[in-house]
């Protein structure tokens, strides 16, 4: 078992490893020698990248990934906690008709429905702020979660609320006392998800954002590349492997909550 | 904790929203979301009293929006003339939005459709037909003669580039021509006495490259991306053989089915022949900077624009040269592009004032000894004659580049139609050169399928 | 049982029906009244059904893209899912190290489509790359993987299965919510491990397995990273699928009328698809909260 686990992981994770390396390595290297590491050891992709990608410091991108990106993800949290409570234990007329309508928000390329947004935020003088992404967030204009949070609720026995409801608690403190305690793994997948997808969202921050002291990392690292000009691409691997480095701590801190699922807290069907 | 958090966070989400609804929840989680709410807001107006401040908020400064894309040495050196323009100027505050490439056409024309686009942008020589035809982008420079010396445009780049209906819509910041750039060390067997070399024909080309193979299977004579195979080679020998401009202004083709064919033909023999490097290992390289073989010194040459001869070589320890392009012996014109690259406009849709103050800036920024310096040929040789004898006088053209200018100038080329480069014409373009190099389609029913497809984009164009 | 909760449901759905009503349902229409004119971002001309019509009739790159879209959504998503579901039940089967290997997995999927990822992707795929190189020790002549344009589809299938962070930790997620106390019960009666998975586990994750498939082929069909980023649609359009396409007609052509039309039809095809998945979803799927 685990040599299959390993293997796999090796596969996996050797191509990143090589990823990793290329930091230190000089320009060309890079492109032509297939070894894991490097010839000589430089650390000046890193130095050069943090001190100025773009003639702007690396760790201006850095604060703004994280000013535009941790709001967001508490608000998908708690916009998606809402409404995924309100279709999983309510019933309502039109529910049907209204999830349909939630789930079909995606279905539609967002290519030709970035240009009426855009224009919309710009009516609403949201641009050049990380507005746009805090009000989505808020009201949980993706789909995704709500959809991943309502599939874990339904999953949690009706009996539960009930007996809850008896013993006099209100419909809120059902929601916070006996459903978000249960679904704490989906909670942290969601945030995590997020995450990721904000951190790294390339098209958005490029439509709303125009000013580079406000570029998120996923802009600022690819300012860099020109096709007519110098790219010091061991520099932009060094910022690219930074910029990932805050993700990658936060999965690593989070993880307990995936692995204390359910069944060791002693829930009962 | 963490729950606790959450629970208030969610409240604050539901009030903000759902103040109106009646059924709230109890009074002791009510009270939190009034706080959360209120940091919110204040994050809202931080924000807000930012943009003021940086967009302008002294009284009587006057702000500029400026985008340009392109790599660190072009954004770094552009942000430098800003600052000292800035000091010279203080009334004005120039804010520079830059960027890559990939996704500034994108903005760019989103913005210019909903009337939010900056009052000064840098545009591709290939885009300002369509933006003009359809967007009426651009302001007029010849409105503000006195702000801007329009003389410094050498007069046919002005005519050819630059006017459209009688208005100057933008003014070249760079300009181009190609040349083949060779690595003296690897082609030293076929250099003169000096370490010259001659390729004046593709006959000659031919011949020394499939002897360069044969003596090392490993090089090639030259290799290029994807876009400069279709620019630099296949394009150049369509008008060597037609001397004709391949799209016309008037929204027809230069060539017929018959001559693309037999330029495709001739084109083939750099693969079929083992000139080039194969075109399935080439396509995977974005720029020469990836590709290997011209960074171990396996590649005799690249055909390039003779302002991208420096980045080129940037890092490599090999001997260059520059050349004229080879022609077919009985070729009147080259089919070099030698043409102004990047262009810079101002916003049509902006007031007069602003339009003055970018005018004055632009004259600056183009004309000036003093940005020139600065600037260098951070995009490309210069097209104005003030800033181009700036940088002579000082020395700042290194040699290889100043050879690769003399050798384009010396040579006889057709100026590029309006929509030659544009983005889906030469899409049409590289779809069929590719479908005749992987063997999908003979050149001639390449030559047959592109010219239709070529006319139905230009009708399409031309329709407005 | 509840009291006068005949509209509670609302409230808790209000942040959303807020969000759709303001922020989605606007650009969701346009788009729908654009796919009926020429637009092409400054003017706009009523055109009738001529988008449409022309989609069908004119377009030579339309069929071969939602092909090739097809085929690649066909083939990715359910190997995508079957490799995180496997990984995922190796992991929750680990007792030591399982950070260390859950973190590898989920890499990937944090890199997700990082400009550094092209340079990646050359970098194993290339003539002279790592996957040659290995094949090449085992005797293997490798072939040019990106640049054969009978391959490259195939190859880019593989980025999906790379990247399948996001269904792994859910179906991990789902695997820690199955009662150890069942699943070991019937092992002491004496069922087999894929009886007891068939029977039990399975049962009690299927809402998230309906969840993912849901998912990830409303996210595969209109996947645009692979083509925009490693292949740029090429070699003779192998990899040019139909995300890459729309985005081209839109911004590139500058035929926005054009572009959304292409979406709509998309849209039809996923909703349809997703219609007979709930439909065939009430066979299989399971949920705790019914009765």
């Amino acid at each position: 078992m685990y040599l299959i686990v390993t293997l796999a992981a090796v596969i996996v994770g050797y191509p990143l490893l090589w990823l990793f390396f290329a930091a230190f390595k000089e320009n060309s290297e890079i492109f032509t020698s297939i070894r894991l590491l490097p010839e000589d050891f430089t650390v000046e992709g890193f130095l050069n990248g943090w001190k100025s990608t773009a003639a702007v410091p690396f760790s201006t991108f850095l604060i703004n990934s994280c000013k535009m990106v941790i709001p967001t993800v508490l608000l998908t949290v708690g916009s998606a906690c809402l409404v995924a409570y309100g279709f999983a234990r309510f019933e309502f007329k039109g529910k049907k008709l209204l999830f349909t309508a939630m789930l079909s928000t995606m279905m539609l390329p967002n290519t030709v429905i970035m240009i009426p947004r855009y224009i919309l935020f710009n009516e609403f003088g949201w641009l050049n702020s990380y507005l746009p992404f805090y009000v989505m967030a808020a009201l949980a204009a993706n789909p995704f979660f709500t959809y991943l949070l309502l599939q874990f609720f339904r999953g949690i026995p009706k009996d539960l609320d009930e007996a809850a409801y008896i013993d006099g608690a209100g419909r809120w403190k059902i929601l916070t006392k006996v459903i978000l305690p249960l679904a704490k793994a989906p909670i942290v997948s969601a945030a995590l998800f997020q995450t990721v997808w904000t951190w790294n969202d390339f098209f958005n921050p490029l439509l709303y954002i125009d000013r580079v002291k406000s570029y998120p990392v996923s802009l600022g690292l690819r300012l860099a590349i020109d096709a007519d000009s110098v790219v010091n691409w061991n520099s932009i691997i060094a910022m690219s492997c930074v910029s990932l480095l805050p993700v990658i701590i936060l999965f690593v801190c989070m993880q307990k909550y995936f692995v204390q699922g359910i069944a060791t807290t002693g829930m009962k069907t | 904790m963490r729950k606790r958090g959450l629970a208030v966070l969610m409240a604050a989400v539901l009030g903000t929203t759902l103040a109106a609804c009646g059924n709230t929840p109890d009074s002791k989680t009510t009270k939190a979301p009034e706080n959360t709410v209120k940091t919110t807001e204040e994050r809202t107006t931080e924000d807000g009293n930012d943009k003021t401040s940086e967009a302008g908020g002294q009284e009587g400064e006057l702000s500029l929006r400026f985008s340009w894309w392109g790599g660190d040495a072009r954004h770094e050196a552009t942000l430098k003339a800003i600052e000292v323009y800035e000091k010279a100027n203080p009334g004005i505050k120039i804010e520079p939005e830059y960027s890559s490439f990939s996704g500034y056409y994108e903005k760019l024309v989103t913005q210019l459709a909903s009337g939010n686009a900056p009052d000064i942008f840098q545009v591709d020589q290939g885009w300002v037909a369509e933006l003009y035809a359809r967007g009426d982008a651009f302001a007029d420079f010849s409105d503000y003669k006195d702000s801007i010396d329009l003389a410094q445009i050498p007069e046919s780049m002005m005519t050819d580039y630059c006017t459209i209906d009688g208005q100057v819509m933008v003014l070249p910041f760079g300009y181009n021509g190609t040349v083949f750039l060779y690595n003296k060390t690897l082609l030293a067997d076929w250099c003169d006495a000096e370490g010259n070399l001659e390729v004046k024909t593709w006959d000659d080309f031919l011949e020394i490259g499939k002897a360069l193979h044969e003596k090392d299977p490993e090089s090639y004579m030259t290799t290029a991306v994807t876009d400069g195979y279709l620019r630099y080679i296949l394009k150049p020998m369509l008008e060597q053989i037609t001397g004709k401009i391949d799209v016309q202004d008037d929204f027809t083709l230069g060539f017929g089915p018959e001559e693309l064919a037999k330029a495709y033909d001739s084109f083939m023999k750099i693969f079929t022949e083992q000139v080039s490097q194969p075109y399935e290992e080439a396509v995977l390289y974005d720029s020469m900077q990836n590709n290997p073989l011209w960074l171990n010194g396996k590649i005799g040459g690249i055909f390039l624009f003779f302002s991208n001869i420096d980045t080129e070589i940037a890092g490599l320890d090999y001997d260059y040269g520059v050349t004229a392009m080879p022609m077919f012996q009985d070729a009147k014109v080259s089919g070099q592009e030698c043409c102004p690259s990047l262009m810079v406009a101002i916003n049509k849709n902006i007031d007069g004032a602003h339009k003055k103050a970018a005018a004055e800036f632009l004259d600056w920024f183009i004309n000036s000894e003093e940005a020139s310096l600065i600037l260098g040929t951070v995009r490309g040789v210069p097209g104005s004659a003030s800033a181009l004898e700036a940088l002579e006088k000082n020395g700042m053209l290194s040699d290889l580049m100043s050879q690769g200018i003399k050798i384009s100038n010396d040579t006889l080329s057709l100026k590029n139609g309006a929509y030659e480069l544009n983005a889906s014409v030469k899409a049409v373009f590289v779809e069929y050169m590719e479908k005749v190099i992987y063997g999908v389609s003979s050149p001639e029913d390449a030559a047959q399928g592109m010219t239709e497809d070529l006319e139905s984009v230009l009708a399409e164009l031309g329709k407005k | 049982m509840y009291k006068k909760d005949k509209y509670l449901g609302y409230c808790f759905i209000a942040p959303w029906l807020l969000g759709f009503l303001v922020l989605t349902l606007y650009p969701f229409v346009v788009s729908f009244v654009y796919s009926f004119t020429d637009y092409d971002m400054f003017k706009m001309q009523f055109a009738g059904l001529q988008n449409y019509i022309d989609i069908f009739t004119k377009d030579k790159i339309f069929m071969g893209s939602l092909g090739k879209t097809l085929l690649y959504t066909a083939v990715s998503v359910p190997l995508k899912l079957l490799v995180a579901l496997l990984v995922a039940m190796m992991l929750n089967k680990l007792k030591r190290g399982r950070a260390v290997y859950y973190t590898i997995f989920y890499l990937p999927s944090i890199l997700g489509s990082s400009v550094a990822l092209a340079v990646l992707w050359k970098y194993v795929f290339k003539k002279d790359g790592l996957l040659n190189l290995l094949l090449g020790a085992v005797g293997i002549s490798g072939a040019n993987w990106l640049g054969d344009p009978n391959l490259v589809l195939y190859v880019m299938m593989l980025l999906p299965l790379w990247q399948m962070g996001a269904p792994m930790v859910l179906f991990l997620a789902a695997l820690k919510n199955v009662p150890v106390d069942l699943t070991e019960a019937a092992r002491i009666d004496g069922a087999r491990p894929f009886q007891v998975f068939k029977s039990i586990t399975l049962p009690m994750i299927s809402p998230i397995i309906f969840f993912n498939a849901i998912m990830q082929t409303i996210e595969i069909i209109q996947i645009f990273t692979p083509a925009y980023l490693i292949t740029k649609g090429g070699p003779v359009k192998q990899t040019y699928l139909y995300s890459l396409y729309l985005y081209d007609t839109a911004f590139r052509d500058l035929r926005i009328g054009y572009a959304s039309a292409l979406s709509w039809i998309l849209f039809a095809v996923i909703i349809t698809f997703t219609l007979v998945f709930f439909a065939l979803s009430k066979k299989w799927v399971y949920y705790g909260d019914e009765k």
